[in-house]
């Protein structure tokens, strides 16, 4: 599976050797992690554990989001207001967040129904393994 | 007219017995085990001794438990700053400098005074604040007729309380260097918060500077590469307080602080198992702790703290570090150089392993 991954990634960004690159080493990373630790993962994690040069934020967030592209599918974006006081995370609808951030709808709150004042900077985003990640690391073991 | 007593009395209010003990033993000065005994120690002194205590005042109000922030400004602007010729301003903070004025005024920012040395020129900003203490209501207070439910409950007010910021702008003379404010850290919230602190001092600057010196020549610097590099970095003191999220989506707050100076949580057994299993984590904030500087000398309460939140580990943007203890001059002068010397190289790739 990792194979395939790997040529599709190739395929995409021939053009762009330097993303490939970062691509492969956050493949490397994900596929290291143990299978039952994936609900929570953001490029900063994996930066942190790449090994060589770490990579540009910027890069590593763009590498995220490629590999949460349908096309990929190993990472499921989800953003979500953190409730500091309880720890508590509340996922939002993307399309909801997007059309918030569009200025286009207020943002609300789905337990509180309160408007989010601020969903530029009360949003998080963050990813999740999907099951073809979990396959992946189960076989890379 | 001071005497060693009411110094003594200001010194109390800010700074810990334990760090202000090994200050006064290192000026060579009677201690006792106590502050009553401090107090009676110090009694008879001359002036001498008073104006070293002066001094030390004066010291930790510039130094130590301070909410910091870097600003980068092009070296022309930084030069500007420090060649304008601004004075201090009319206020009841300056005759009385370094301590607290008298009187019921609720001030803000005012220029109190201008120190240089060879390494920078420090502007400092007296100010008021307010705090809310939570007291006890004494009976007493009460009128004859209330009801017996309320007389015999146990009440808490908040009292408003107005404390002196003593909040300082450092302009150093080394080009390229950080411009450097430093923001009083009261123990309890404060009215204004720091971030309105902040945007006060930064107001009274424009003001006296000009040009709007803040809002178009200073840009914030990030500090959060530094959080990565202390934690990526054996070497780098000891890890005191950590938040993070675990990739299983589990929130951790973990602190250790047994005084020992070989704990580390880097490699405490319970952090290090954790951490093993699940491969990497998600630092937001991360308190750190230095027990002697590069040179091998001891340092006190050497601390900083960089309070990221959740949002931190999504924006990777974090302006702010906080100095936690009371500190003194040198010491504190070593936490900057070395989170300054730890975001250049981690900024420049040095630091990447």
């Amino acid at each position: 599976m990792t194979t395939n991954v790997l040529n599709t990634a190739r395929q995409d960004w021939a053009e762009e050797p330097r993303t490939l690159q970062a691509i492969e080493q956050v493949l490397a990373v994900l596929k290291s992690l143990n299978p039952s630790a994936t609900r929570f993962i953001t490029p900063d994690m994996v930066n942190h554990v790449i090994k060589n040069e770490k990579l540009d934020f910027e890069v590593i967030r763009t590498v995220f989001l490629y590999l949460a592209s349908e096309r990929m599918d190993l990472l499921r974006l989800h953003f979500a207001i953190h409730d500091e006081q309880h720890h508590q995370w509340i996922d939002l609808p993307p399309r909801d967040v997007r059309r918030a951030l569009a200025g286009q709808q207020p943002l609300i709150n789905p337990e509180s129904g309160e408007e989010v004042s601020d969903p530029r900077h009360d949003v998080v985003m963050y990813f999740e393994g999907t099951d073809q990640l979990v396959r992946m690391i189960v076989e890379a073991k | 007219m001071l005497d060693a007593e009411r110094v003594i009395n200001h010194l109390q209010d800010i700074q810990a017995w334990k760090p202000l003990r090994r200050l006064l033993k290192e000026k060579e000065l009677p201690t006792g085990g106590s502050w009553s005994d401090l107090r009676s120690a110090l009694a008879a002194t001359g002036k001498d001794t008073v104006d070293i205590l002066v001094q030390l005042y004066e010291q930790l109000r510039l130094c130590g438990r301070k909410h910091v922030y870097f600003f980068m400004m092009p070296d022309p602007d930084r030069e500007n700053m420090l060649r304008a010729d601004v004075q201090v301003e009319q206020s009841p903070f300056v005759a009385v400098y370094p301590f607290p004025a008298e009187g019921d005024e609720f001030l803000g920012p005012r220029l109190t005074k201008i120190i240089e040395d060879d390494k920078a020129k420090y502007f400092v900003f007296c100010s008021h604040r307010r705090l809310d203490a939570q007291i006890p209501l004494e009976v007493k207070y009460l009128r004859d007729d209330a009801p017996e439910s309320i007389r015999s409950s146990r009440i808490r007010i908040f009292q408003r309380q107005r404390k002196q910021a003593c909040d300082i702008v450092v302009v150093p003379k080394q080009a390229g260097s950080f411009i450097e404010i430093r923001i009083d850290n009261f123990d309890c919230s404060t009215e204004p918060k720091y971030t309105e602190a902040l945007f006060q001092l930064k107001l009274a600057v424009n003001k006296l500077f000009g040009d709007k010196t803040f809002n178009v020549h200073a840009t914030p610097v990030n500090l959060q590469p530094v959080m990565d590099a202390i934690y990526s970095d054996p070497d780098e003191g000891k890890i005191t307080e950590l938040e993070f999220i675990s990739p299983s989506g589990s929130y951790k707050k973990e602190s250790l602080r047994m005084k020992n100076p070989e704990d580390d949580l880097r490699v405490e057994a319970f952090h290090l198992a954790g951490k093993t299993a699940v491969k990497t984590i998600g630092i937001f904030r991360l308190g750190v702790i230095w027990y002697q500087d590069d040179g091998g000398k001891e340092l006190e309460a050497a601390e900083l703290l960089l309070p990221g939140t959740v949002r931190t580990l999504d924006d990777h943007l974090l302006y702010e570090a906080r100095i936690t203890h009371m500190t003194t001059q040198s010491d504190y002068a070593w936490i900057i150089r070395r989170m300054t010397k730890i975001l250049r190289d981690s900024t420049s790739g040095d630091n990447q392993s």
